[in-house]
Parts: C-alpha cells; sequence; structure tokens
C-alpha cells in the first residue's frame, strides 16, 4: 500500500506550486537573502547563477553558521559597540554565493522531474536533506545547463503523508516505543543562556533545533535556524542575539498574534499515526520526547520517521 | 556590643509581629483602589491575596453556575486600561456581575496590574466575580508569552510569577449561565462530550499538553469542517458544527460562549447563533486594529454584543520596552 501510494506520486505534483518557487541570486547580499527568506516565509531557497543554474540551496541554518563566523571573527569579549558595527558591516557584505550550503548540512542532491515520491524520499533519508530539488533538463534554446522546478520539502512531504495515513498502512497505529523510536540524548540550552550560545550549539552538534529548558530541566520550547526568521523587522540582528534564549524566544514567538503551543511533546507511547497528525497540523519537524515527570528523554524528527517508513517498504511490509 | 545586637534584635522581632498582624488584615479597597492608578502591589500583599485566592477557589466547582444578568468578558491580555474601560463600559462592579473568560495575563504590558486587580475584586465581591482559567493562566505559556518576563522586570525576581501561576491551577475552567448557556475559554473536547465528565476532573494542576483539561482551553471552533481535528495550535482541536449540535443535544444546553480567538470585530457568532467567541483586547498586542466586545446577558437572558476600542491610555502608555540589558552604557 505504501509502497503503491509513493512510487505512482510524480514529485512535481507535490504542492507548493512551481510557478511560486523562490530563488535567490549568487550576487545577492546577505541582508537581501534573509529578507527573500522571511518574507516569503519559507526556510530555504535555490541559489542561481547568471544563466539561471542551480548552485546550491541557502537556508537559515546557512545564515546562523555565517553570523556566528561573523561574530568569532570580530572578536568579542565585551560588548563593544564598534564591534557590532563592524559585525552589521560584514553581514552585509556576506553574499549568496559565500553562504550557500555553509552549514554543510544542505547539499544540493537533486532528482529529476518525472521521478516518484518514494524516489524523492529516499534520496531525503539516505543523505539526511532537509530539502530535494527537482531539476529537468528541458530548456529554451536561449537558456542551457539544468533548470530547477522546484524543492521537495519537509513539509510538503509531512502533509502529504499525513492525508494519506491511511493508506500507508496500518502499521502506523503502533506505538512510538513498538516501532523502535529509541530514547537519546537531547541537545537542550537552559533559558537564562545567551540566544548566541544556542545558535553556536546548533552549529557545533550539526542540528537544526534544540530544546529550551526550566532549572529542572523541563521543556520550556523549541528554538531553531527558524525563529530567526521574525527578526526581519528587527533593525539589528546580532543585538537580539545577546538577549537570553528566554527572551529571545518571547520576542519571537510574540511576533504571531495567534497563541500556540512552544513545547509540542510526546510519549513513547502515543501511535506514531497521531504523531503524524500533530505534526502536519502544527507543522513542525521535530517532536521531543517526554517521560511521566516531563523530562527529555528523546526527540523525533521528520528524519526519523521517513527513515521507518523505508525499513517498512523494504522489508516487504509496504505491499500491503 | 553582643548585649546591643541582641536588644535591637528583640525590638525588631517585636515590631515585625505587628507587622505581620496589619499585613494579615488586607487592606481590598485600599488595594484596588491603587491598583485603578496602574500601581503595583508590593511582593507580600500578592502573596496574600494569592494565598486568599486559593482558599475561596479552591471551594469553587470545576463548572460554576451562574445566574443572569451576567456581563461576560473574553481575552484581555495584560492590557490594562482597556480593562478599566469595560468596567466603564459595563458597569462598575459589584453593580455588574462579570464573568471572565481567561487569558488575564501575556502580550500586554500590564499583565501584572491586570490580575492582582481582577484578583482583588473577586476577593472583595465573590459572588460578583467569576474568573475561569484560560490557555495562558499556565507556567510553560507564561514564561514563553511575557507574563514571567514582566514579573522580573517590575519585582526584580520570579516569586510574585510564582505565586500567581500557583493560583491559575484553582481557577474553574468552565461555567454555566441560567442552566442553559456553556462557557468556556476554548472549546470543546472529544474525551469530554458530556459536562458531568468535566465536573469530575482533577483541575488542580499545570494545564497538560493533552486531554479534556487542555481541550477545554485550546480548542478552536471550525466552520469549514465536521469533527473534531488536532489543532494547529499544537494543543486541543478544532470541533464543526456537528460536535456542537451533539454538545448541546447531550448537555441540554441551548448555547456555548467561549473566547481564545481574536475577531476583528470584537465578537462572532457562529453556527446558527449556538456558538459565540467574545474576544475583550482592543486593538490587540498593540498592533491588531481590531474592536473588543463584552457580551451582557440581562435578567431575560438576551443577549446584547457591546463593542469598543482601545482605550486612549491603551495607545499612549506604551513603558519603555527593555531591550538587551547587555547593551553598553556608553548612551550615559
Amino acid at each position: 500500500m505504501a509502497f503503491k501510494l509513493l512510487s505512482g506520486f510524480l514529485v512535481e505534483n507535490l504542492p507548493p506550486k512551481s510557478e511560486d518557487m523562490i530563488t535567490v541570486r549568487n550576487t545577492d547580499s546577505l541582508p537581501k537573502v534573509f529578507e527573500i527568506l522571511s518574507k516569503n516565509n519559507i526556510l530555504s531557497a535555490p541559489v542561481l547563477n547568471e544563466r539561471n543554474n542551480p548552485i546550491g540551496l541557502v537556508d537559515f541554518v546557512d545564515i546562523v553558521c555565517c553570523v556566528i563566523q561573523i561574530i568569532n571573527h570580530t572578536d568579542l569579549l565585551g560588548n563593544d559597540y564598534y564591534s557590532f558595527l563592524e559585525r552589521e558591516d560584514l553581514f552585509s557584505h556576506t553574499y549568496a554565493s559565500y553562504v550557500t550550503d555553509l552549514s554543510e548540512g544542505n547539499p544540493f542532491v537533486p532528482v529529476i522531474k518525472g521521478a516518484s515520491l518514494l524516489e524523492a524520499i529516499t534520496v531525503m533519508s539516505k543523505n539526511k536533506l532537509h530539502r530535494v530539488p527537482i531539476i529537468c533538463n528541458d530548456t529554451s534554446p536561449s537558456e542551457t545547463g539544468p533548470k530547477i522546478i522546484n524543492l521537495v520539502t519537509q513539509s510538503a512531504i509531512l502533509t502529504f503523508l499525513a492525508k494519506h495515513l491511511d493508506e500507508l498502512g496500518s502499521w502506523t497505529d503502533k506505538s512510538l516505543a513498538e516501532l523502535g523510536f529509541a530514547e537519546k540524548p537531547v541537545v537542550t540550552i537552559n533559558s537564562h543562556k545567551r540566544a548566541l550560545e544556542a545558535f553556536q550549539l546548533m552549529t557545533e552538534k550539526r542540528v537544526t533545533g534544540i530544546a529550551v529548558v526550566d532549572e529542572k530541566q523541563q521543556i520550556l520550547a523549541n528554538i531553531s535556524a527558524r525563529d530567526l526568521k521574525e527578526l526581519l523587522n528587527e533593525t539589528r540582528i546580532f543585538e537580539n542575539l545577546y538577549l537570553s534564549v528566554g527572551e529571545f524566544i518571547s520576542k519571537v514567538r510574540q511576533q504571531d498574534y495567534k497563541a500556540v503551543n512552544p513545547s509540542i511533546c510526546c510519549t513513547k507511547d502515543e501511535s506514531l499515526r497521531k504523531l503524524m497528525t500533530r505534526m502536519a497540523a502544527a507543522k513542525i519537524h521535530r517532536v521531543y520526547m517526554v517521560n511521566n515527570d516531563r523530562k527529555l528523554v528523546g526527540v523525533v524528527s521528520l528524519h526519523d520517521i521517513l527513515e521507518k517508513l523505508l525499513d517498512h517498504i523494504n522489508s516487504g511490509g509496504g505491499s500491503n | 556590643m553582643t548585649v546591643i545586637i541582641i536588644t535591637y534584635r528583640i525590638v525588631v522581632d517585636y515590631f515585625k509581629s505587628f507587622i505581620v498582624d496589619i499585613k494579615m488584615s488586607l487592606n481590598l479597597d485600599h488595594c484596588i483602589e491603587k491598583l485603578q492608578k496602574c500601581e503595583i502591589l508590593s511582593e507580600t500583599t500578592v502573596k496574600e491575596i494569592t494565598d486568599r485566592m486559593k482558599e475561596i477557589l479552591i471551594n469553587e466547582a470545576n463548572v460554576q453556575s451562574i445566574r443572569a444578568p451576567v456581563t461576560v468578558v473574553g481575552d484581555v491580555h495584560g492590557q490594562f486600561y482597556d480593562v478599566l474601560e469595560i468596567f466603564k463600559i459595563g458597569g462598575k462592579c459589584p453593580d455588574t456581575n462579570y464573568l471572565f473568560l481567561g487569558d488575564y495575563v501575556d502580550r500586554g504590558y500590564h499583565s501584572v496590574e491586570t490580575i492582582t486587580l481582577l484578583s482583588c475584586l473577586k476577593l472583595r465581591y465573590p459572588s460578583r466575580v467569576t474568573l475561569l482559567r484560560g490557555n495562558h493562566e499556565s507556567r510553560q505559556i507564561t514564561q514563553v508569552y511575557g507574563f514571567y518576563g514582566e514579573c522580573m522586570r517590575k519585582y526584580g525576581n520570579a516569586n510574585v510569577w510564582k505565586y500567581f501561576t500557583e493560583m491559575f491551577d484553582y481557577l474553574p475552567v468552565a461555567a454555566i449561565i441560567e442552566d442553559n448557556i456553556y462557557c468556556v475559554h476554548g472549546g470543546l473536547s472529544p474525551s469530554a462530550p458530556s459536562i458531568d465528565q468535566i465536573r469530575v476532573l482533577d483541575r488542580f494542576q499545570e494545564v497538560p499538553h493533552e486531554g479534556p483539561l487542555a481541550d477545554l482551553m485550546w480548542s478552536d471552533p471550525d466552520p469549514d469542517r465536521d469533527g473534531f481535528v488536532e489543532s494547529q495550535r499544537g494543543a486541543g482541536y478544532t470541533f464543526g458544527q456537528d460536535t456542537v449540535a451533539k454538545f448541546l443535544q447531550i448537555n441540554k444546553m441551548h448555547h456555548i460562549l467561549r473566547a481564545h480567538q481574536m475577531c476583528m470585530d470584537g465578537y462572532q457568532v457562529l453556527f446558527k447563533r449556538t456558538l459565540s467567541t467574545i474576544w475583550s483586547a482592543p486593538n490587540y498586542s498593540y498592533r491588531c486594529g481590531n474592536m473588543a466586545s463584552i457580551l451582557e446577558i440581562n435578567e431575560s437572558s438576551e443577549h446584547y454584543f457591546n463593542t469598543y476600542s482601545a482605550a486612549p491610555e491603551s495607545l499612549h502608555n506604551k513603558p519603555q520596552q527593555d531591550t538587551t540589558k547587555e547593551l553598553p552604557d556608553y548612551f550615559l
């Protein structure tokens, strides 16, 4: 069932429509890249060269990497105002070509138009990608080289899977524990530490999100690269990084006038089906696993779910 | 030298016992007067207020019964001057009976003054004021959406936040007006189709992540989808017209009154007039430009949505927002 569903669905039919695809030029400055991503409410975009061929992807994790690099370079020990200015200057004079996959977590591994969704999921899972570009080679006579027509994002895959849960099979009704989602150590940061340290930790541990905890080690919120998106209207990005994680999260989350649960969690007894429905509804890619005392015991990411899905299909379970 | 210190200590303790005694007899009228000038009360007074609130709230049922006439208020979110407007428009307490549907704190600049005033009014006129719990009356949510930060700024420590969040655990979660209008902050729960199930829940805890208590405070109606669907908010559900009809039928109610969602016009009526949302924070977050309303229910149980816009003081009184404390003092 799952196999049939995924192998029969063409990757270019996955929303959003390709006419709406947002791209960035390699000569765009970093503030421009930031603006394009934030204003369009997306996490990443392909970077195109002068001939409109894709040279790679840029996302907020790359921007975080760049910001950390700039801070390390300007060697801040105290709160030297001139260093703030210097940094803003460096930030404005960095270009998309430099930032493209700066984090090395965002490699450009495409599928060709006409490939199945199953193929895209396999590529995503094997290479631990957050998005898979779709390219095609049929071009107009004036342009040559591969053209990118769309991105297969985690959000798009999650929405699709959640919509077709019945067709994936009854194995999704099993609990996370039964399916083998193991407890594992979670990267956390105390809410009193600086927001800058949270982003440094993300870069260091090569994760895209970490758990913010209080003194009792209970989860308060998730902080991730996408929280930077909300700083678009701030004139000085760097200053906000010196807020405490708690204050930073407060500031960022209050940009949305609709209240959402800041720390969506699950227990190991929850069914995968229910978890996927909740993740798709809230549009998140990561859910923290807690025990009965609300202490963190693990994290379930969309990658983990895709891995299990592929295991299920490859073990022959996907055909019933 | 030691003799002097001992005498000093005896004298101080003697006077301290007086001070404790004086504070024990809390002067609520004085507190209310002070608060109405937007002045915060001392930490010790807040502790006294929250202790007393817990004493009366523990005797309130999960689902409180209320008689008309009553004026129902939706989310106010720390917009103190707009709360004062409510009393100007709807009538002073206790001349008017009030039912508040929760969400007293977070986002606005005066969550402390707002919740302290409402607590004092409840203590002063317990049978005239009913306070329900909203999803923001929670330790987790207040740490992210502003109340915790405001308490730290105004008191220098987290004690007041701790006292209020402990008090929040005691607030009732629903009310029924004249045996036919069901009032709750958010909405319905698939695990509690009957009000009798809600009556027997243990509400004296932090708002859980899931389950009927969470759903009551987080759910939203959905005019476009039937049944219960996982909510975009990451807690609670959206519920459709069919669930409302079924709920009213099973529980022999005529109407559901709730808040939780901003309405540009201050209120919204759905599902063939069987569900109303009231929203009482005008120009929400000081930027949404929306109207607000309070629902006046008279002795004949007629409904009147009294709408209003932001108080003039609300527009002028934006306090200096604390930006990063790390900023250098070259400005000085």
